[in-house]
């Protein structure tokens, strides 16, 4: 691991994880969210190696960066790593922890964006929260400058008593590139916590206190921003149009000047993108007629600019947000139609040629959505859900059964041929939203929620429900796993934050009963008949009711079950599913309705039947349990050398 | 300098994030700058999985200068010097990557998305497949690296290398035959024969297709 001067290809977030080695962290801190994950998940895999750095996953990102602020406060070099809706959960210890002060230690804040909303609800855009917290802001642009910028993040954190926000976006976090090792550090294992009464205590006249030293904190360091050439950097140029970029726009702004032969731009690389210092927009824009600002997202570093000019009175043309779209990620492409319209230079590739061929390649290419895999529990529970809701209603007459989801693997139930979730927002908003609803209207009201997404989120909206009446039924989907973000465990798991050990395993049953809900049920999505039973009986009762489906995520059981299976394969038996075509009446419920990716349709000698493809089934059963023609799929043992 | 870029492309579980690995670490070894990305979280999802490996290459001596190097990690539309598709959904889906300078490998092997059974859509046909991807570049190679797999290893694990093999046999890219078998050995460890000798299968392939 200590091989100083080695080259690596990392990840942009294994490069986080490896500067903030180098830094000597002592706490690091952080709940799953693409993506950031892999920051945490990169430290959890070396962090036994490390005498004296502690790593969790905290039940959320306030969790998370409450937990942080501790190992600061004492004296240590901390880490907290999210995604930026996870930020919002955390925004309420940030916000006043920069008021107060991580001294005598450090606090780097990484947060995960996501343009294009590749695995989120929104791509909000947190450099703002630096502006917002009074606070520093770092962008990287690759693998070599999200280790270099851990590193100076934590120094910065140190001088000027701030929590640092280290933004990148998936394009770096999950872009590789080649980065030089530097020398490890042995974190601080013991902090200190000194008590200094009122230092850390932020209410009235305090915090108003508090607030003034922030402000000049933060005048120093924009101050200091403009001698920070390792951050912020000028690649000369005579041209009389400048560019300033940050982050992964740095890549794309760069091609494209290329690709359109401009080699005279000068170009601002800013990689502290707050606070900006004035003095060095003077100095960048000295020259210039016009200022080129190729940013993602919001125009934030543009109205900066816009701002600076003004004040100086040196008014420039500023263009940014008119060029390039505030909606979805940048890319090469983009930027080049972007400085094509600012420049007048013809674009170097026909776009609307290739778009109108592209259309009709499109068009004829099956869409993939994203899908659960097979054997998954979501899947089940969601087929007993739904046939439990379609058989409640038809038993009714009428009305109908309203679905909240939330966020996890299940939310692909929004899908056809599920087609369920009627809303998915946040974290937690689920069966929230369902809750505040069933005040209002007399439909049949669900709510869906995951084991993690309830632990991190959905108790204190359980207890307020059965407090204030609500009429709803909870239905926690415990796979065990955080799924979505690639397996992270719980407190819920049964193994603790470095995958060793069996930590006591909290009960959701439990935790359900303590929030005051006396209808509580428990099944095995697996067994689907026996599930729509439990589901039937609590959507005909009223109040709080919580259905727990507990089965674990396929992902892990198969992986933990492939050697035990290998070596039964090995022996020349093996248990597997198999449909047989002559007792397959082709009802579809199982290709079509339940729909695992294992399943298909198969047409031979004329008939039309389903097939089950033995390499990606993991024996869940599910299928066995919903055939209506009961004996067509079967579970064998067989040894095949026997025919 | 020159640039090039391959982008490899399928389904989760194909392989895709092995190959562009492989690519990646000979272009280290040779000294180039290598950026790229990849898919994660929706290769377990069977979702489309892409991979671009991007090699900037200076001659011995000549200067990097940053505004030619700095390149995205993403290939741009019409930017592929090599599109490996491994499934042909994917291949039509990933066209506007690729013009008349790239070399467009498909293995024609189709993965319906679970919701083409569910909601019983039809995908195009192979030849349908092969015809639009010519309309971008003329330079088209099909093979059936999952039916050869089948057929030489029983099942269809191997088709991504016999995949890597046809790639490196159309000589398009800057890479050598055997600077990817000295990669195979050292990471294949004890399964580098069964590795290269699917590697070999693949560029036998290419030879027999002839220069189409």
């Amino acid at each position: 691991m200590n091989r100083p001067g080695e080259k690596l290809f990392m990840l942009g977030a294994e490069a986080i994880a490896r500067g903030a080695l180098e830094a000597g962290v002592g706490m690091v801190t952080t709940y799953p969210g693409t993506p950031a994950s892999e920051v945490g998940d990169t430290i959890s895999e070396v962090a036994s190696d490390v005498p004296g750095l502690h790593f969790q996953y905290a039940t959320n990102e306030a969790v998370a960066l409450e937990n942080a602020t501790g190992g600061a406060w004492a004296g240590i070099r901390s880490l907290c790593a999210m995604k930026h809706v996870g930020m919002n959960v955390a925004a309420d210890p940030f916000f006043t922890l920069c008021y107060i002060g991580v001294q005598p230690g450090s606090l780097v804040l990484v947060n995960g964006g996501d343009p294009s909303c590749i695995s989120s609800t929104n791509e909000q855009d947190n450099r703002y929260y630096a502006l917002h917290a009074h606070t520093i802001c770092l962008e990287p642009s690759n693998s070599q400058e999200c280790k270099d910028f851990t590193l100076k993040a934590f120094e910065l954190s140190e001088k000027f008593d701030l929590p640092i926000i280290l933004n990148a976006v998936p394009r770096t976090l999950h872009g590789i590139g080649e980065v030089t090792l530097g020398k490890l550090t042995p974190p601080k294992a013991e902090g200190q916590f000194k008590k200094a009464p009122g230092k850390y205590v932020s209410a009235t006249l305090v915090a108003v206190g508090n607030k003034g030293r922030l402000l000049s904190r933060i005048q120093r360091a924009e101050k200091a921003a403009g001698e920070m050439p390792e951050l912020n950097r000028i690649i000369p140029g005579e041209a009389k149009t400048g560019v300033i970029t940050a982050g992964s726009e740095f890549n794309y702004a760069l091609e494209a000047l290329d690709a359109l032969g401009i080699r005279d731009f000068p170009i601002l690389k800013l990689g502290m993108v707050y606070p900006i210092n004035p003095e060095l927009i003077e100095r960048f824009s000295q020259n210039l007629e016009k200022i080129i600002v190729v940013e993602e997202l919001e125009g934030f570093i543009e109205t900066e600019i816009k701002k600076m000019l003004f004040e100086k009175k040196t008014l420039r043309e500023v263009r940014g947000k008119d060029l390039f779209p505030a909606v979805s990620e940048l890319n090469t492409d983009i930027v080049i139609r972007g400085m094509s319209k600012a420049t007048g230079i013809k674009e170097p590739v026909d776009y609307s040629g290739i778009q109108a061929k592209y259309s009709k390649a499109l068009a004829k290419a099956l869409q993939r959505n994203p899908s659960m895999c097979p054997g998954c529990p979501h899947r089940a529970t969601g087929y007993a859900l739904k046939k439990a809701a379609q058989q409640y209603i038809e038993s009714e007459g009428m009305g109908q059964v309203v679905f909240g989801g939330d966020i996890g693997c299940y939310a692909t139930l929004v899908l056809p041929p599920y087609s369920m979730q009627d809303w998915i927002v946040c974290m937690g908003a689920g069966f929230n939203i369902a809750a505040g609803m069933s005040f209002k209207v007399n439909d049949t009201m669900v709510g869906l929620i995951g084991d993690s997404t309830f632990i991190h989120a959905g108790i204190p909206g359980l207890i307020s429900a059965v407090y204030n009446n609500a009429n709803v039924m909870v239905v926690i989907m415990d796979n065990k796993w955080v799924g979505m973000t690639g397996g992270q465990p719980t407190p819920a798991t049964g193994i603790n934050s470095l995958h060793q050990e069996v930590a006591p395993a909290v009960s959701l049953r439990d935790i359900a009963r303590a929030c005051g809900v006396k209808y509580v049920r428990t099944f095995d999505p697996y067994n689907i008949r026996h599930a729509i039973e439990i589901i039937t009986e609590a959507l005909e009762e009223k109040g709080v009711r919580v259905l727990i489906s507990e089965r674990e995520c396929a992902l892990p059981a198969k992986r933990r079950a492939e050697p035990v299976r290998e070596a039964e394969r090995q022996k020349g038996k093996y248990s597997y599913y198999a449909i047989d075509p002559d007792r397959c009446q082709n009802c579809e419920e199982c290709y079509r309705r339940l729909a695992c990716p294992a399943l298909s349709r198969k047409e031979e000698n004329e008939k039309e039947f389903a097939y089950l493809e033995d390499a990606r089934c993991t024996l869940c059963g599910a299928c066995k349990e919903v055939c209506r023609s009961g004996m067509a799929i079967t579970k064998t043992l067989v040894n095949p050398h026997v025919k | 300098m020159r640039k090039y870029s391959i982008l490899i492309v399928g389904v989760g579980g194909q392989g895709i994030m092995t190959t562009g690995n492989i690519l990646k670490k000979v272009g280290q070894r040779k000294g180039w700058i290598v950026v790229g990305t990849e898919t994660r979280g929706a290769s377990q999802r069977e979702g489309s999985v892409d991979n671009s490996v991007r090699y900037v290459m200076f001659d011995t001596g000549e200067e990097r200068n940053e505004r030619k190097s700095v390149i995205s990690p993403l290939i741009p539309i019409a930017g592929a010097d090599m599109l490996i598709a491994m499934e042909t959904n994917e291949a039509l889906r990933n066209a506007k990557f690729t013009s008349e300078k790239t070399c467009i490998l498909v293995n024609l092997y189709e993965i319906p998305p679970p919701q083409a059974v569910s909601e019983n859509w039809k995908g195009a046909t192979f030849d349908e497949v092969i015809k639009i991807l010519k309309t971008f570049s003329p330079d088209v190679r099909a093979i059936k690296a999952n039916e050869i797999a089948k057929r030489e290893f029983g099942d269809f694990a191997m088709s991504n290398i016999i995949m890597l093999g046809a790639a490196l046999a159309t000589g398009n890219m800057p890479v050598g035959v055997d600077d990817v078998k000295e990669m195979l050995r050292e990471e294949g460890r004890e399964k580098a024969p069964e590795l290269l000798k699917g590697f070999e299968i693949g560029i036998k392939e290419i030879a027999e297709l002839g220069g189409e």
